[in-house]
């Protein structure tokens, strides 16, 4: 969970800014949008430089629990074997957190302030993510999760829990159970040209302790995202998976 | 009461940004239109699109909606995604519009630019946006052929759209026309009235085609 203490905004500019919101939705009246983009080098359209299909620890290996490696290996397995087991992107389910940051398919970040929104073009995923607030009580489980976040400088950090056991950590098939935390770190650089995700997987069901794996991304002004429907493929994934 | 105005004006003078800059269109709506009723009383099909919108019509009243492409987890697709009974977001900023629509999590993309860029046919098609006060004003083109509307008015890939709203001075409605222009269905362009209502402020839920039964998936026709 973030620590809303160290989002930086100090109490009485939060008091101000609550006080002020109540105002202007008991006078329904709606706040203008920003003039400007609130975090430039971030707010663009980014796509996977490289592609593994593992999420491999910066350091070290994955440290699985016996019931994780057991998983992982039999999945392993069947990859080798050409029998893959079913996830649920191959069904048009959402991919997963972090499953969905290893897709080879662009995704474009808009920055809205109270919120980010990760639109994904692969399967037309979207990731919804409330800035500077705790977790809610008593979220289901999703494919996606439940995402907040902060700005920690022009790194936007976000926690995501409550995600569905059935998605897999990567595409090799790491398993994660219900009780996985995950921590994005997206951190642009100077010259806004690439983007470094350092991705922390806490999972005390199947990794004896927390990890971490990173991912690089890329972005240019022509790049941008397409329609992409997976749903029009089913019955040829059908086929293919049964 | 003079005091009450007073601070009233004080506070919203106080909170307001200070900008003459577009009005803020993002939040939750809900379409309040389901069915498409011509601005002018007629729709003119031609005689090739009418016989497709009747069999559509007599397959959807014996309850066999396979012209549907939505029963088959196919996005719903413009314009019939606003004529939907599901909510959406829209986000705005100073550079583009976005809708994120609670069935089956798809999405619109909308530049705030003048002209069309390149890009293949779509079933959200390729839309640009323009704002003008309190007017939304966006085009679309480069659509693949569905259907506008859950009665099985059908249209073709010629078809142009241009959605023209206005919020409300209370900012809670947002209402207009969409225009359809399409020479391969239709003997001339045509409107019909939507409107759409604010939800209060809430998450999406998380909705999966494939995860719906088919009486939850034709709910949301």
């Amino acid at each position: 969970m973030i620590n809303i203490g160290t989002i930086g905004i100090t109490d009485w500019k939060r008091r101000r800014s609550l006080g002020c919101l109540a105002v202007l939705l008991l006078a329904g009246a709606s706040t203008a949008p920003p003039r400007t983009v609130l975090h430039p080098r971030l707010s663009r359209t980014w796509n996977i430089i490289g592609y593994d299909l593992q999420f491999r620890p910066i350091s070290g290996d994955a440290p699985f629990t016996p019931a994780g490696k057991a998983i992982f290996e039999r999945r392993l397995a069947a990859y080798d074997k050409g029998t893959l087991e079913q996830e649920p992107p191959n069904q048009c389910r959402p991919h997963g957190v972090p499953r969905i940051m290893m897709s080879p398919y662009p995704f474009e970040i808009v920055d809205t302030g109270d919120r980010v929104t990760i639109f994904h073009e692969v399967a037309h995923n979207v990731r919804s993510i409330l800035m500077n607030q705790p977790h809610p009580a008593n979220v289901p489980l999703t494919y996606l999760g439940n995402s907040v976040g902060h700005w920690e400088g022009e790194t936007l950090v976000v926690d995501t829990i409550r995600l569905r056991p059935e998605t897999w950590i990567d595409e090799a098939g790491k398993p994660h159970s219900d009780k996985l935390h995950v921590v994005e770190r997206m951190t642009p650089s100077v010259d806004g040209k690439t983007l470094d995700v350092r991705i922390r997987i806490e999972d005390p069901v199947y990794y004896t302790r927390p990890w971490e794996t990173q991912r690089s991304f890329k972005t240019d002004a022509t790049l941008k995202i397409a329609e992409y429907v997976c749903e029009d493929g089913l019955g040829a994934a059908a086929d293919f998976f049964k | 009461m003079k005091r009450a105005l007073l601070l009233a004006g004080l506070l919203l003078s106080a909170c307001h940004p200070k900008s003459s800059g577009p009005i803020d269109f993002s939040g939750l709506w809900m379409p309040d239109t389901k069915v498409v009723t011509p601005v002018g009383g007629t729709i003119p099909l031609l005689p090739a699109a009418a016989a497709v919108a009747k069999a559509n019509a007599t397959s959807a009243e014996r309850g066999d909606f396979g012209f549907d492409n939505w029963m088959k987890c196919s996005l719903h697709g413009m314009p019939r995604i606003m004529l939907t009974a599901s909510p959406f977001r829209l986000l705005q900023t100073p550079a583009k519009l976005y809708t994120v629509h609670a069935v089956n999590h798809s999405y619109r993309v909308m530049p705030i630019v003048a002209k069309h860029g390149a890009g293949e046919p779509s079933y959200m098609g390729d839309a640009i946006a323009s704002i003008d006060g309190d007017r939304l004003h966006i085009e679309t083109t480069k659509l693949v052929a569905g259907l506008i509307d859950r009665e099985g008015l059908p249209h073709s890939d010629a078809l142009k759209l241009t959605e023209d709203y206005k919020l409300s001075s209370d900012g809670q409605t947002l209402s207009g026309t969409i225009r359809i222009e399409d020479p391969k269905t239709f003997s001339a362009p045509w409107s019909f009235a939507v409107s759409f209502h604010r939800l209060a402020p809430a998450e999406l839920p998380e909705n999966i085609c494939v995860d719906l039964t088919d009486a939850q998936k034709k709910a949301l026709r």
